[in-house]
């Protein structure tokens, strides 16, 4: 086995322990959260007999202990219970709505990397020129502007003014045929039907919120590009290239090649970030993922919804730093497993 | 006379603008290299050796700037000229080796792949014609194994091995002339050496030139035809190797050679420092530390002055020639 692959193989094989602290987290977070879930279920003037039966039933009498083994063993078999309100499995709302949150997360952080770099880049090569100086105004104003704002603006401008785009009711048209569901996901059920015509209308559907979201998100990354630009082009190492006489386009590649690892750290890390605090921009666009609907539960006090969220995106953002720590390990000759 | 000169360096001027005021690093350097030679630059840490080397090369980075002067090689001006035109000219005309090998090469990319980009950047090449290129400047610099080190990376060098890789790249294309700023500093003694033995060599060989920065005087009595002591930016004694080291006739030059510790001998450290560089001194920058300074020096800046051909001091009270020198 490659050295790589042992090293990836290690990483693996860590992730059930971490897996694991992320349930216990989350178990604990919702223990220790203040309310009684009793009281928030069965109401303010419950009798005390409903509320003693609704404990009997969300199994709130037995120990703490007991309830965490209970809560492991469902997790494994990948229940995540039922909400307070709604009675709706967790588990089955998340598999609904990940994919379409995945649909805004996913491409808005390929925006913003692309957009970041190509900004980022000019910034740090032309750091003493107009067009460097214009770019760090560009980047602290969209730093400056909340993405919902943008969203707003874009809206506004773009489709009640121009009406260029479909308006921000959702992923699909009210005429929008809907396939044939499957697995609940009407993206996943649009691709196993291989139906090009609805993922065309949620594709209409997703480019604004993944523009403002996206060009928000780019700030980060045109900010951490600029700096290791900077910073590289002042290195022996492009001293040394432009010595050999290597076009300026080679000069640049070797100065970004330095601020590989950071933007992949970012891109992990803006990833844990949007799954945790999609929210916003899901809510101006009425867009059916996790974001609004763990809000709404996190206001509602709604303790299994809390529960799964935290440990589904846990567990996400977990895979995602074991992949980042892979892939960095993989693009970087220095870095011995 | 132009003809022979590969290198015409004439009143040099290196600035950097900084908070504290505009910091005169490189104040008026002239010198000439022709086919063979090989040039040493002296002078203490700070004496703006390397922002003269990096001038010539059209590398100085802002904060610094080249305020003034001409850089003509093979009588084509270089100082001016846009970094696409420059580019043809390094790397393929003009090498240049920097400090630190591990510096100067990426750590990234395979050592195969930096060559393929140094080729590229002078001629067309496929892939293979790229590897056979860099094999054989690798066994010219004396690496026994160029396929292994051509597959690896920079970090899995020793320095010495970076540094002679460093040179292959830097000469894969046969400039004509080489700039080397403190090649091998950063080099163990005995490697040093066994650098500077190669390079020299190479250079000596095809009748090419070289410029080559340091602050041993050890290494210039062992390898340079000619040297170019500097001091606070300026240059203050030209000549051939012999000359200024058996009748040095600046006292700084004086000062430098009896600096060196020879075997048995305490070193005898230069004391004071460099003068203020923003605001540079009226008189001779080094009056403030000169056993001969008068109240003129600290008036009046002594300009560079040739005795012999090829040979000039910058000072108002130079020290006398020895006798078999003044006569020849
Ligand atoms: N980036 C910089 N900013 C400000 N001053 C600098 C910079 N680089 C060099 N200098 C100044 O220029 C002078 C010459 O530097 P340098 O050419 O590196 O000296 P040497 O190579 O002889 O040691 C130094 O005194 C230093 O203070
Ligand atoms: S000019 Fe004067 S101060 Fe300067 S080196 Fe000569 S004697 Fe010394
Ligand atoms: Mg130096």
């Amino acid at each position: 086995m490659s050295p790589l692959a042992r090293y990836a193989l290690k990483r693996i094989l860590l992730l059930p322990v971490m897996l694991f602290l992320v349930a216990t987290f989350a178990f604990l977070l919702v223990t220790v959260l203040p309310g009684d879930p009793a009281t928030l279920i069965a109401g303010d003037f419950a009798s005390k007999d409903a509320l003693a039966k609704v404990r009997a039933d969300l199994g709130l009498d037995q120990s703490l202990w007991h309830q965490y083994t209970s809560y492991l063993g469902s997790l494994l078999h990948g229940d995540l219970g039922e909400s307070f309100f709604t009675g709706s499995s967790v588990t089955d709302e998340m598999a609904r709505r990940l994919p379409s949150s995945m649909v805004i997360i996913v491409p808005s952080l390929l925006v913003a990397v692309l957009l970041g770099t190509a900004i980022g880049t000019l910034g740090g090569y032309y750091r003493r020129k107009p067009v460097g100086r214009s770019t760090s105004v560009l980047i602290s104003g969209i730093q400056g502007v909340p993405p919902f704002f943008l969203a707003i603006v874009l809206i506004d401008l773009l489709v009640f003014e121009l009406r260029i785009f479909p308006t921000p009711t959702g992923m699909l048209y009210a005429s929008t045929q809907r396939p044939p569901e499957r697995t609940g996901s009407v993206v996943v059920d649009a691709f196993l039907a291989q139906d090009w015509g609805v993922l065309g209308d949620v594709a209409a559907h997703a480019i604004l919120p993944v523009a403002s979201t996206g060009i928000f998100l780019a700030s980060y990354f045109a900010k951490t590009v600029r700096t290791s630009v900077t910073q590289a082009l002042s290195t022996p190492q492009i001293e040394f290239a432009r010595g050999c006489g290597l076009p300026e386009r080679q000069v640049v590649r070797y100065a970004l090649l330095t601020s590989r690892t950071s933007v992949l750290t970012y891109i992990a890390i803006l990833f844990g970030v949007m799954l945790g605090a999609s929210a916003i921009v899901e809510v101006v666009f009425s867009w059916p993922g996790i974001g609004g609907w763990a809000l709404d539960g996190v206001l509602k006090g709604d303790l299994p919804v809390i529960q799964g969220f935290v440990v589904v995106t846990g567990l996400i953002v977990i895979v995602a730093y074991v992949v980042l720590d892979v892939l960095v390990a993989a693009l970087d000759p220095r870095i011995s497993y | 006379m132009t003809e022979s000169r590969i290198l015409q360096v004439e009143a040099l001027r290196v600035a950097f603008e900084t908070r504290q005021g505009t910091v005169h690093a490189v104040n008026g350097v002239d010198f000439d290299v022709r086919p063979g030679d090989v040039l040493g630059i002296v002078g203490e840490s700070g004496c703006g050796k390397s922002a003269t080397l990096r001038a010539i090369a059209g590398l100085t980075q802002p904060p610094g700037e080249v305020t003034g002067g001409s850089v003509r090689f093979a009588d084509r001006e270089l100082v001016g000229l846009s970094r696409r035109s420059l580019r043809q000219v390094l790397g393929k005309d003009i090498g240049f080796i920097s400090q630190s090998p591990f510096g100067a090469l990426n750590p990234i990319l395979s050592i195969e792949a930096q060559f393929r980009n140094v080729i590229r950047a002078h001629r067309r090449a496929t892939k293979r014609e790229c590897r056979e290129i860099a094999l054989r400047a690798l066994t010219d610099v004396g690496i026994a194994g160029p396929d292994r080190v051509l597959g690896g990376y920079a970090h899995q060098l020793s320095g010495g091995m970076a540094q002679r890789v460093v040179i292959a790249m830097a000469m894969v294309h046969d400039p004509r002339l080489l700039l080397a700023d403190e090649p091998t500093t950063a080099l163990d003694v005995t490697v040093q050496r066994q650098i500077l033995d190669l390079v020299t060599g190479l250079i000596a060989e095809a009748g090419r030139s070289m410029v080559l920065v340091t602050h041993d005087l050890s290494v210039v009595a062992q390898y340079c035809t000619r040297v170019l002591v500097m001091y606070a930016g300026r240059p203050v004694e030209e000549g051939t190797v012999r000359q200024v080291f058996k009748s040095p006739r600046h006292p700084y030059t004086q000062a430098l050679l009896a600096a060196v510790p020879r075997v048995g001998e305490e070193i005898r450290g230069l004391s004071g420092g460099l003068p203020d560089l923003i605001d540079y001194p009226v008189g001779c920058p080094y009056a403030e530390r000169c056993p001969r300074a008068t109240a003129l020096c600290a008036e009046e800046m002594p300009a560079m002055a040739s005795c012999v051909p090829g040979r000039a001091a910058a000072c108002h009270h130079p020290l006398e020639e020895v006798a078999s020198y003044a006569a020849s």
